[in-house]
């Protein structure tokens, strides 16, 4: 059984009188540690899997289950829980709380899991032992990124996802992002799911999932893994 | 503006309606507020005019000490400008409806004038009807009758035409608008209520009082009505002084006249009395002989008796005499019978008797014969036998002597009574003798022949015969003789018998007269004594008579002496009244106005209250609506600043942009302002009227439109959205599209000072210090919550505290000041031998008591017209044990006032500007003065009090007897008795007119006082409503402004507790801050709205429970809360994804 598995999983969204078929019949399977990429164009539906998979979000049918266990059955608290102490979420714009300092922020979530990291040592990991003290708003877009990922880290959970994390980053900004990911993922042993639009992610990759108008369209397994640094796009 | 905008901008206000129904509840309630206050105190006064208008209220009230007449109020009418003049009677008197008596003041109705408003029942048509005060009496009195009291003095009970009034309806009077009574003389000195009769039902010789309304109806309380009175005083008062004058003359010249007559019939009336005199003196004249008549017929009765008693003995004799005469009759009658018996045998005898002599004649003719023949034989025989025919012959004479002899012997025997049978047998022997002598006379024939011899001899024995035969015969005629003797004898006896009888039938014939004359003498008896018995009755009845006539004298007598104490009392009268008109003074008149009237005079106060809080409220309120405005659009607008970028790319004028916002904000405010206008003019009136009903409420209140302040509400209501919204517009709209539609850069995350101070910061838990932070992010909202919240809480202990300040002064003042637990009022004035009684009678019950004397007094020369209760006690023995005068800033027992000096209350110190130790003179009803030096000043809620030493109180009266001038008296009760049965008792001792329970009077004001609990829900709601619109308004803009921070926490994996905790935790936060300075807010506002709260009768005791102050919070906290737990639906409501996926 796979770490993380989709089984036909829909889903509908009601908006107002018309049916949204945002997810139809998806179905895949991530394995632990692995660094999986899902890529599609705009609307493909990746960001639903994502959300589903986060437990922001619950599939209308279908199964999903991570590590076991079938979060497309849980109720909304046991949902909280879940997305408490299992996941890790990096999104396009940071969402760092701009009253917060860096480290704060990586704070307000190692307060409340159950093994965290220590906040200081994750803000130092990812390079930002000097900004520690500065509030998001003295940041750099890539440093607010690498705080959200240090907030995420800190949680020491068993899965990172990654909603177009350096879509609103620099070319190099980006790369560097990426590579922190992917730290993760080798270093620690994490997995890490990220989403993205760019197909030239996908090299970096051990799985490729990619999405196309609500299902999956294709996923394998990458033979050749590229450094991120020797990436471009 | 095209389609386009409108369609915009009515779909902005159905999006976000929450914020849009904020700008309008809150403006709706500042508009409401500040307009329903505003609109009261002019509300209440006009409802008032309009009142007073209608039921005609005086505009001024002469009165003359002489009283006035129907030609006076006629005269008046007939000034010009006056539109009604009418004549009123006004006394007080004490009533009882059976049990409890109390003072009531009795007006007459007064047509077209002050015209009473009847509530329940109907007006009196017909004698003896009243209609009762509205407002302390109830409809279920209405058919029960009241009487004016025994206790009365006659002096009142004159005043009016009948005791007994029927209570046929309830009404309000323009004469009282308030809940004062006023003061009086009778009973226990306060009145209780008041009641409307028709005139004739008081028996008064003048109105006490003419009421007079002009023509004109300037409004109450204007400037205009002042000048308009004050212009027409000096009028009235010149027209009074001449009425009062002609008054004066006329009553003078005719006392005179009256004088003079009276005179003249004191001279009558004494003369009568002489008559009267006289006729006792005859009377008594009278009375005595027919008690010598009496006598004189009682002592013929007495004889009369002795008479009767006589006569009875004598018919008792005679009756004996009668029975005896009969018992002779039947005597002789039996003597009678036996003689006539006798005679019967006698006649037989006789008969017998007469046959015998008849045989003895024929035997003696026969013997006579045979003599001849023996004669003869012897003759023969002497021839022959004469011898022996003389023999036999006389043999033979001698046996027919012997015969004879046998028969007389016989006759003897039978006379002598002896038997016959001796006679017979003597007889016999005779006859066997004879026997012998016939044989012997055989043996002699033969031997007559030997007798022949012896014829002779026979001769002889013949001659000897014969001589015998001569005896015989000479017997015989002597026997027959006899026989005549007795025949005669007989026929005599007979004669005498038939005497006796006639005799003994006469003596019947008088014993049947003698009955018959018995029985006369008997039934003659009988009428006798019926005509003593009757005469007996009429003697008796003379005596009653007699009594009945001594009876009429003394009845007489007493009457002469009653008339001869009239004549003397009507002497005096006229003396007096002699005095009085050599004393007679010219008539004071005065010529009082409507401020001289308290319930009007109070009305005005009492309006200006309400002004007076309308003056801060609104205010307060406006502040908060503005604030809550300014947040709230420029909060909205910089949410819309892309849409305002955009629209103005596309080339909208900034005009038409603005529009938008302004007809967002304009129209909430707008519909809240009108909204907020009506329901505050018509809640705020009512609600405040209900409360005030408590002292009037003498007409429902009326809805009144101010369009000024329509206007004016409005327009603050605009300008407060509108207006803001204008200015945050402004600053956008200045700037360039293409800066607009760039996302604003997010404001910076700041240090706070209190992080600097490290210890503390490292020691407060890291959610707090993200709390803490938040806090202080946002200024303006930070002072907005501290406002709204602040005022929230200050409302609540201002609403708290005027409950506070109210409605413990009842208790206050009976449980600390006032405290003895009741207060007997006697009928009059009691000595103090009747005082000791009193307690003696009532030992049992009672454990403290101050005999009291209580009048009420006026102040002179301080401009002050409140009169005040002037409290007369006894000695300090035991007074603080009934009465605790503690000084108003101290707080200590004041000390007993010293002879000259005086304790007034609080209240009445400050309206007469009285210090310690200042003079004050005082008047009582009668005159009297009353000059003191004030020697403390006391606390005190309800009325006036001067309390002063009986010393004190003599020493200015000293007419007054010094033993006896207490008429109440103040009592504690022991304990474990029963207050409302010791009462009772002394309700029955026959000099106490009235009890007053202190704890009853308690009782009711606390119950009149709870009705400031309007007062407080009404503060409670708006607070809740002021609370619950800042709090909401401002918990949603953070909440909105905050979302992507909260669906960020949410993603973390916050649970909703956690969620609403973190962003709660800043509001808790901000409530304490809010209810901490709310709490200065609060005392502040109370002592405000307090100071303008002026009663005349009553002092407030301003002050705020520390309770409230709890209850101030924890309402504030409540409201809080409930503003938490309708926004956690809110929070948990945020869609994470949503909320995360693009950019602000």
């Amino acid at each position: 059984m796979s770490f993380v598995e989709f089984e036909h999983v829909r889903k509908v969204y009601h908006m107002g009188e018309m049916d949204i078929e945002a997810l139809r019949d998806v179905n895949f399977c991530v394995e632990k540690g692995e660094f999986c990429v899902i890529v599609g164009a705009s609307g493909a539906g990746k960001t639903t899997i994502l959300n589903i998979l986060g437990g922001m979000d619950s599939a209308t049918s279908g199964r999903v289950t991570l590590d076991g266990e079938e979060v497309s059955s849980f109720n909304s608290m046991r949902l909280t829980t879940y997305r408490r102490h299992d996941i890790g979420f990096v999104f396009q714009f940071y969402n760092l709380v701009q009253n917060l300092t860096a480290v704060e922020n990586v704070e307000l979530a190692s307060q409340i899991c159950k093994n965290p990291l220590d906040a200081m040592s994750v803000i130092e990991s990812v390079g930002l032992k000097d900004r520690a003290q500065n509030f998001p708003a003295q940041l750099s877009g890539g440093e607010q990124q690498r705080v959200a990922i240090a907030r995420a880290l800190a949680k020491n959970h068993k899965l990172l996802l990654c909603d177009e994390p350096t879509g609103a980053l620099d070319y190099n900004t980006g790369k560097m992002i990426l590579s922190l990911l992917q730290d993760a993922c080798r270093k620690q042993g994490m997995t890490v799911i990220v989403i993205t639009h760019n197909q030239a992610l996908t090299a970096m990759a051990d799985r490729i999932i990619t999405v196309k108008s609500g299902t999956i369209k294709d996923m394998r397994m990458n033979d050749h893994i590229v450094p991120v640094e020797e990436i471009d796009w | 503006m095209n389609r386009s905008m409108w369609k915009t901008t009515l779909r902005e206000i159905r999006a976000s309606l929450g914020r849009y129904l904020a700008i309008f509840a809150i403006i709706a309630l500042g508009v409401g507020f500040f307009s329903g206050l505003k609109v009261t105190g002019r509300a209440m006064v006009k409802v008032t005019d309009d009142y007073l208008k209608e039921h005609s209220f005086y505009d001024y009230r002469l009165i003359s000490t002489l009283g006035l007449e129907e030609a006076d109020a006629e005269a008046l009418r007939r000034m010009t400008g006056v539109r009604a003049a009418s004549g009123a009677y006004h006394a007080d008197a004490v009533v009882t409806d059976g049990s409890a008596e109390v003072a009531v003041s009795f007006h007459s109705i007064t047509p077209g004038i002050n015209t009473p408003s009847l509530t329940a029942g109907r007006m009196p048509v017909s004698s003896g009807e009243a209609v009762a005060d509205a407002r302390f009496c109830s409809e279920s009195m209405i058919g029960t009758t009241i009487r004016l009291a025994d206790s009365n003095t006659d002096d009142n009970l004159e005043n009016f035409a009948r005791r007994d009034f029927t209570i046929v309806g309830l009404a309000y009077s323009p004469l009282y608008l308030n809940y004062e009574r006023g003061t009086t003389s009778v009973g226990n000195g306060s009145v209780s209520y008041f009641c409307l009769i028709l005139p004739e039902d008081f028996d008064f010789e003048v109105y006490t009082d003419i009421y007079v309304k002009m023509d004109s109806d300037p409004y109450i309380y204007s400037d205009d009505y002042k000048s308009f009175k004050d212009e027409n005083k000096p009028g009235m008062e010149d027209a009074l002084t001449e009425r009062a004058m002609i008054r004066y003359n006329r009553l003078y010249s005719d006392a005179d006249g009256e004088l003079t007559d009276a005179r003249r019939e004191l001279a009558d009336a004494e003369q009568k009395l002489a008559d009267a005199h006289k006729e006792i003196e005859d009377g008594k004249q009278e009375i005595a002989d027919g008690e010598q008549e009496l006598a004189d017929a009682r002592a013929e009765i007495a004889e009369n008796e002795a008479k009767l008693a006589d006569a009875e003995k004598e018919i008792a004799e005679n009756e004996q005499k009668l029975i005896d005469a009969e018992k002779e009759i039947a005597d002789n009658e039996k003597l009678l019978s036996d003689g006539e018996k006798e005679l019967a045998d006698g006649k037989k005898k006789l008969s017998e008797a007469a046959k015998q002599i008849a045989d003895n004649e024929a035997a003696l003719s026969a013997a006579a014969d045979e003599l001849n023949e023996k004669e003869q034989l012897i003759e023969a025989g002497e021839k022959e036998l004469d011898a022996n025919e003389k023999q036999l012959n006389e043999a033979f004479s001698q046996l027919q002597g012997q015969e004879q002899e046998l028969l007389a012997a016989k006759e003897a025997i039978m006379a002598m009574g002896l038997p016959e049978e001796m006679a017979m047998a003597q007889l016999s022997e005779q006859f066997t003798a004879l026997e012998a002598a016939k044989a012997t006379l055989e043996a002699n024939r033969t031997a007559l022949e030997e007798a022949r011899a012896e014829l002779v001899s026979g001769r002889a024995a013949l001659e000897a015969g014969r001589a015998e035969y001569e005896a015989g015969l000479e017997a015989f005629n002597t026997g027959k003789a006899e026989y005549e003797k007795n025949l005669a004898a007989y026929e005599s006896s007979k004669d005498e018998i038939a005497n006796g009888r006639r005799e003994l039938e006469d003596a019947k014939l008088k014993v049947a007269d003698g009955w018959a004359e018995l029985n006369d003498g008997k039934t003659e008896l009988e009428d006798g004594r019926q005509k003593l018995a009757d005469a007996k009755t009429e003697v008796a009845d003379g005596d009653a008579e007699l009594e009945d006539a001594r009876k009429k004298l003394a009845d007489g007598e007493a009457e002469l002496a009653d008339k001869e104490q009239e004549f003397y009392d009507a002497k005096a009268e006229f003396e007096d009244a002699e005095q009085q008109l050599a004393d007679f003074k010219e008539p004071t008149t005065y010529v009082l106005t409507r401020d001289e009237n308290i319930g009007y005079a109070c009305f005005e106060n009492d309006s200006k209250i309400v002004d007076g809080i309308a003056v801060v409220f609104p205010v307060f309120f406006f502040l908060v609506a503005a604030l809550v405005c300014v947040t709230t659009m420029s909060r909205m607008i910089e949410e819309q600043r892309t849409q305002i970028g955009v629209l103005k790319a596309l080339g909208y004028s900034s005009g038409t942009i603005m529009a938008k916002y302004l007809i967002y904000s304009g129209s909430a405010a707008l519909f809240g302002g009108v909204g907020g206008f009506f329901l505050g003019c018509y809640a705020f009136p009512t609600i405040i009227w209900k409360v005030y009903g408590l002292m009037y409420g003498f007409t429902p209140i009326r809805f009144l439109f101010d369009p000024v302040l329509f206007t004016v509400s409005i327009a603050v209501a605009l300008i407060c959205s509108a207006g803001t919204t204008f200015i945050s517009c402004r600053y956008d709209l200045s700037r360039v599209a293409a800066e607009l539609i760039r996302p604003k850069s997010p404001k910076s995350g700041k240090r706070i000072l209190l992080e600097r101070i490290g210890f503390i910061w490292k020691r407060i838990k890291f959610l707090h210090k993200v709390s803490i932070r938040n806090i202080f992010r946002y200024k303006g909202r930070f002072v907005m919550m501290l406002l709204g919240i602040g005022g929230c809480t200050g409302l609540l202990l201002t609403g708290y505290g005027i409950r506070d300040s109210i409605t413990e002064i009842a208790d206050e003042q009976y449980t600390r000041i006032q405290v003895y637990d009741e207060m007997v009022n006697f009928s009059e004035a009691l000595t103090y031998d009747e005082i000791d009684d009193f307690k003696n009678e009532f030992a049992g019950s009672l454990s403290e008591f101050m005999p009291i004397l209580q009048f009420s007094a006026d102040p002179v020369g301080t401009g002050s017209i409140r009169s005040l209760n002037m409290v007369v006690l006894e000695s300090d023995r035991n007074w603080t044990e009934l009465l605790k005068l503690h000084d108003k800033k101290t707080g200590e027992q004041l000390p007993f006032p010293a002879p000259g000096e005086v304790i007034i209350t609080h209240n009445a110190a400050k309206i007469n500007n009285l210090t310690v130790g200042s003079m004050i003179t005082f008047r009582d009803s009668d005159f009297n003065e009353y000059t003191l030096k004030v020697s403390g000043i006391c606390d005190n809620y309800f009325n006036s009090y001067a309390y002063i030493s009986a010393d004190t109180y003599l020493s200015f009266r000293p007419s007054e007897p010094p033993h006896s001038i207490f008429r109440s008296a103040a009592v504690n009760i022991k304990d474990g008795t029963d207050l409302h049965e010791a009462a009772a008792a002394f309700m029955n001792h026959d000099k106490v007119a009235s009890v007053n329970v202190n704890a009853d009077t308690l009782d009711m004001f606390s119950k009149m006082m709870k009705t400031m609990n309007y007062i407080v829900v009404l503060v409670i709601f708006c607070a809740a409503a002021l609370a619950f619109i800042v709090l909401y308004n401002l918990t949603n803009i953070n909440i909105t402004e905050r979302i992507r921070e909260i669906a960020t926490i949410k993603v973390l994996g916050f649970y909703p507790n956690e969620t609403a905790a973190y962003v709660f935790r800043e509001n808790l936060a901000l409530t304490a801050l809010g209810a901490a300075v709310g709490i200065p807010i609060g005392i502040w506002l109370h002592q405000y709205v307090m100071s303008n709260i002026k009663i005349d009768m009553v002092t407030f005791d301003v002050h705020i429970n520390p309770p409230s102050y709890l209850y101030a919070i924890l309402y504030t906290f409540a409201f809080a809360l409930l503003v938490d737990f309708v926004m956690f639906f809110k929070l948990k409501r945020i869609n994470m994804a949503e909320s995360l996926k693009s950019i602000e």
